[in-house]
């Protein structure tokens, strides 16, 4: 097997538009986010390109955490760089202390940078009515037994002193007998 | 802007025609959030065509655009409840 001799590949430098997007600490003051922005244009007219745009949206809240924090200061450039210098950039968004996020985007051509409204309204949140019912509380009926229940334990209270009487009664006339026949008097049978 | 799109729409088998085709937008710019809403759920899913009646070419594009703002923290990967 003979060995592939690799020649180094000649890279066409072509000038491209880019955009440069941050997301900064927070807990910085507003003179220390001044140094870190002049460093990183100095950074970029040093490539031997230009910054055409660039803006400073100041502290957003982050629709989730990143590295513990809420907020965070954002930037965005866009700028006219060459494209060998792209591993530079990159080492250097890596290594940077203050830097929460970043990302690097190639643009198509004939691009011009727009100011977007990023407040999204929320819908407003819709409150379900339900028809009220008019209820009308009878004090003087019981609530909790129903119609049927009601009849019986009126046949079950009626029927059960009957009984008794009827049982009372009726032992009072076997005495009456008893003592007719015992006490005197004639039999009549 | 004046751009078209479908709200309320349970399926867009009807309407064949894509909003960014109608529209004539090429670029679809991650940071441009109220487009970006109406291809997006209650839970911040992407929606398929079918439902929005987007073209192949503008749905690869509109699916960068919405990875690229979920990177830097503009809209969140999920929401827990459905708002």
């Amino acid at each position: 097997m003979a060995k592939k001799t690799t020649t180094p590949r000649e890279v066409e430098n072509s000038l491209n538009m880019y955009e440069l997007m941050l997301i900064l600490n927070p807990d910085l003051r507003d003179t220390e986010v001044k140094k870190k922005l002049k460093e990183i244009e100095d950074m970029l007219n040093k490539s031997g390109g230009k910054i055409t745009h660039d803006d400073f949206w100041g502290k957003k809240e982050l629709a989730y955490r990143i590295k513990k924090q809420t907020e965070g200061y954002y930037t965005v450039y866009n700028a006219e760089l060459p494209s060998s210098f792209m591993p530079e950039l990159k080492q250097y968004l890596r290594i940077e202390k203050e830097l929460l996020r970043s990302m690097v985007i190639k643009l198509p051509a004939g691009y011009t940078y727009t100011k977007y409204d990023l407040t999204v309204e929320e819908k407003p949140k819709r409150e379900k009515e339900f028809p009220k019912k008019n209820i009308s509380i009878k004090h003087n009926a019981p609530i909790f037994h129903s119609k049927k229940k009601e009849e019986k334990k009126e046949e079950k209270s009626v029927a059960a002193p009957e009984t008794k009487e009827s049982a009372s009664e009726k032992k009072l006339e076997l005495d009456k007998k008893l003592d007719e026949i015992l006490g005197g008097g004639d039999l009549k049978l | 802007m004046g751009v078209i799109f479908s709200t309320n729409q349970k399926h867009a088998l009807g309407k064949r025609r894509c909003a960014f085709c109608t529209n004539k937008m090429d670029y679809i710019d991650f940071k441009d959030l109220k487009t970006l809403k109406y291809f997006v759920d209650g839970f911040r899913r992407i929606k398929p065509r079918y439902y929005t009646g987007v073209c192949l070419q503008h749905q690869k594009k509109l699916t960068s655009a919405i990875k690229r703002a979920r990177e830097m923290a503009l809209i969140p990967f999920v929401n827990k409840f459905r708002a």
